[in-house]
């Protein structure tokens, strides 16, 4: 499969296009990072998983417009990812989402607090579930038209996903207040 | 909180920059005169950003397991393959080459010499691009545009192999000399193509005198070895083997590395 339609399975969702590029480079570039960086294996495989995800991110963002290979881009990014790697001596994955946690936090509200409230977040789409969960990523994190998301999961038309869409973001706002009711109450006892 | 369809509607194309300048216009006054949408828009955004961690948090867990599944493949792989030559036929043959050969040394050599890498996997191990700096731009000669040449060696030293080639074909021909062309078989061949970078590496190889002489040796064997041409690749580092340069004691080991 070419660059361009993997960019385009990836945007569509189909998270199994991201672990095809994951595997395809995998073996290289984790021996380019022992190699040219004098990393450890476990180091080499955790830059790699860093640099698979900010991938990710920036093809969902449109940050990634194939101006070059899908692999140059992300050997490139593996080369800052080792740098910061030293720089700050992260040497852990779960890193890669404190960065992006940083990014989200556009409001500069306090780490803890902001990052409570994504993890409520988390917890209500696990238990709002599919469809509804599935529709609400397509939307919010893969940003696809309704058109797009009514031709992908095949429902009848644009008005229908409309309406499912408002239902769906109404049922996690109540996961989401129940949830936060219940830490909170937690918290009190 | 319940909001009406129609305020998530307009919040929704406020975050995805789809408002004319006059709707816009409309949106930030009525987030001046209207709490209740201005803590509508916040929420809104705040949910939206907990379902995009969300979404990354879940390809971070299926990430994470992949890789564990994948090392685990590999850590069996290893392990079959250790197991089965020993207990199979592989024990016999090394009894019998215990038996016949008692010299440590010898044993060494049968180990290091029965077992080649195999070529392209050589070549991954070996190649490296040029370093822009090797040789650009004390000797560069070339009076092509100074910005299209630094152009493409930006592009060069950024990785992006495939753009610097566009831009070093873009340098007119009767401009081109032999730095440049040795970048750009450098480059055709991190971008894989031999059938590029081979015509350009022996014709460089061929001139003696010039100060990329053995750098062009070296790319030339490496592109042989790309190509999977064993012999021509060994008679190209026997040449870099035999006389004094800095890829000498590189091209011996690369040698001993694919000898029969």
């Amino acid at each position: 499969m070419n660059d361009r339609l993997l960019v385009e399975e990836i945007k569509s969702g189909n998270s199994n296009s991201l672990s095809s590029i994951y595997k395809l480079y995998r073996s290289e570039f984790i021996g380019w990072v022992c190699r040219d960086f004098s990393c450890s294996t476990e180091e080499a495989k955790d830059i790699y998983q860093s640099s698979i995800l900010i991938l990710y991110k920036n093809i969902v963002d449109g940050k990634f417009a194939l101006n070059s290979s899908i692999k140059t881009y992300l050997f490139g990014i593996g080369r800052n990812q080792f740098l910061k790697m030293k720089k700050e001596e992260q040497k852990r994955s779960s890193n890669v989402m404190d960065d992006l946690i940083d990014d989200f936090n556009d409001e500069k509200e306090s780490k803890e607090s902001f990052e409570a409230n994504l993890e409520i977040v988390h917890k209500s789409l696990q238990a709002l579930g599919d469809p509804c969960k599935k529709l609400l990523e397509l939307s919010f994190f893969y940003k696809n038209s309704v058109e797009a998301i009514t031709s992908l999961l095949g429902y009848k038309n644009a008005d229908t996903t409309k309406n499912l869409k408002y239902k769906c973001l109404q049922r996690l706002k109540l996961i989401v207040q129940n949830e936060s009711v219940n830490i909170l109450r937690s918290t009190v006892l | 909180m319940v909001s009406n369809p129609q305020d998530l509607q307009l919040i929704d194309r406020f975050l995805l920059d789809g408002l004319s300048h006059h709707e816009l216009a409309e949106f930030n006054k009525r987030l001046g005169s209207d709490p209740a949408f201005a803590q509508l828009l916040k929420e809104e955004k705040r949910l939206r950003k907990g379902i995009e961690y969300s979404s990354l948090k879940q390809m971070a867990q299926t990430l994470e397991q992949l890789e564990a599944s994948l090392s685990k493949e590999e850590k069996t792989t290893i392990s079959m393959a250790t197991t089965s030559w020993w207990s199979g036929a592989g024990l016999k043959i090394a009894a019998s080459i215990l038996l016949l050969v008692s010299a440590s040394a010898v044993i060494y050599y049968f180990l290091r010499n029965d077992h080649p890498t195999d070529p392209r996997v050589a070549f991954e191990d070996h190649f490296k691009p040029s370093a822009s700096s090797d040789f650009f731009p004390v000797t560069r000669g070339s009076e092509a545009p100074a910005d299209l040449v630094d152009s493409a060696f930006r592009q060069y030293d950024a990785g992006n192999f495939k753009e610097a080639l566009i831009l070093f074909h873009q340098i007119p021909a009767s401009q081109q000399d032999d730095v440049l062309q040795f970048y750009i078989a450098n480059a055709a061949l991190a971008n894989g193509d031999t059938k590029q970078a081979l015509p350009i590496l022996k014709a460089l190889s061929q001139n003696k005198e010039s100060v990329i002489h053995f750098s062009a040796v070296w790319y030339l064997a490496l592109c042989y070895l790309k190509d999977n041409n064993l012999g021509d690749a060994r008679v190209t580092l026997n040449e870099l083997k035999t006389v004094n340069n800095s890829y000498q004691q590189e091209s011996s080991e690369l040698l001993n590395e694919i000898s029969e």
